[in-house]
């Protein structure tokens, strides 16, 4: 049973199969992600929920494009309790959760995109 | 014949900016450029795009960036025959009739369905040009029809007041 938590379905049917064009999209998505996912942290222990919410809200897409279907509903959740300042003590283990599962999703496509240049 | 030939991407998020070019760059006729901050689009408005896909929010840029509403508007207010396409990562519908309001031509949320429905509106906008300038030609030609009648009709009524015609036509 496979414990992955992208599905590059969606990336394969854009790209056509190509693997020089997922990879450039999959490497723009490795060099962003990760100085997001340490700004939504920093900024959730500072409590500065609008710029968390808007980090959020410009990471929710590109979640969607990787296919990190878990990701997904975690990160709208977090746009929309940081935006409307609601169940703001929830915050910490949806950010926790979100980081796990986008962390593992980074090993993922990097193993994805190191298979297809050797 | 309607023809789109400039079309602008403006877009803070790297990726979404070159997901949507790649994906538009399938038609080679499409001369198509990317801004990543709505002042640089601003300021390239004399290429005279076609069509503008603004990205709603540029949270990215900083605090004084000027968000899409603001660059919609400036757009349309300079030029108003420019077609703009709102891009949002928003699925509220009061940001998209808010964008309507300021004169977007369509909205379109940030997902996966978000390609193939920019490649619609495209369609949908050269539909568009296509019909205002058969509109314009029909337009001139009741026009010059018009003017035509109207001088034949002067001419007759010249013709028969000076007795060169009559109402009988001599075939009764």
């Amino acid at each position: 049973m496979s414990n992955r938590v992208t599905d590059l379905t969606f990336l394969q049917s854009f790209t056509g199969g190509n693997k020089d064009k997922m990879n450039k999209y999959i490497n723009i998505f490795l060099q962003m992600c990760p100085g997001q996912l340490d700004a939504m942290q920093s900024l959730l222990t500072s409590g500065n929920y609008d710029a968390l919410r808007a980090t959020a809200h410009s990471l929710k897409p590109q979640i969607t494009y990787m296919g990190i279907k878990q990701g997904e509903g975690i990160i709208k959740t977090i746009e929309q309790y940081a935006g409307e300042k609601i169940n703001t003590e929830q915050l910490p283990a949806l950010m926790d959760s979100f980081n796990d599962i986008c962390r593992k999703a980074l090993v993922e496509l990097q193993e994805e995109v190191n298979k297809t240049t050797v | 014949m309607a023809d789109l030939k400039t079309i602008f991407i403006v877009d803070d998020d790297p990726m979404q900016a070159m997901m949507l070019q790649d994906y538009l760059s399938k038609y080679s006729t499409f001369d198509i450029k990317v801004f990543n901050s709505g002042e640089e689009c601003l300021k390239n408005l004399s290429l005279n795009p076609q069509v503008v896909f603004l990205d709603y929010n540029f949270d990215k840029i900083g605090k004084d960036a000027m968000n899409g509403t603001e660059i919609l508007k400036e757009i349309k207010a300079e030029k108003p025959e420019t077609e703009v396409v709102m891009f949002s990562g928003q699925d509220k519908i009061e940001v998209a009739v808010n964008s309507m309001k300021y004169g977007a031509f369509d909205y379109i949320v940030k997902s996966e369905s978000a390609f193939h429905r920019s490649e619609n509106v495209i369609f949908n906008i050269i539909k568009r040009m296509k019909l205002q300038g058969e509109a314009k030609l029909y337009k001139k030609l009741t026009l010059v029809f018009a003017i035509a009648f109207g001088v034949a009709i002067v001419a007759v009524i010249i013709l028969y007041k000076a007795g060169k015609i009559s109402d009988n036509p001599g075939w009764f």
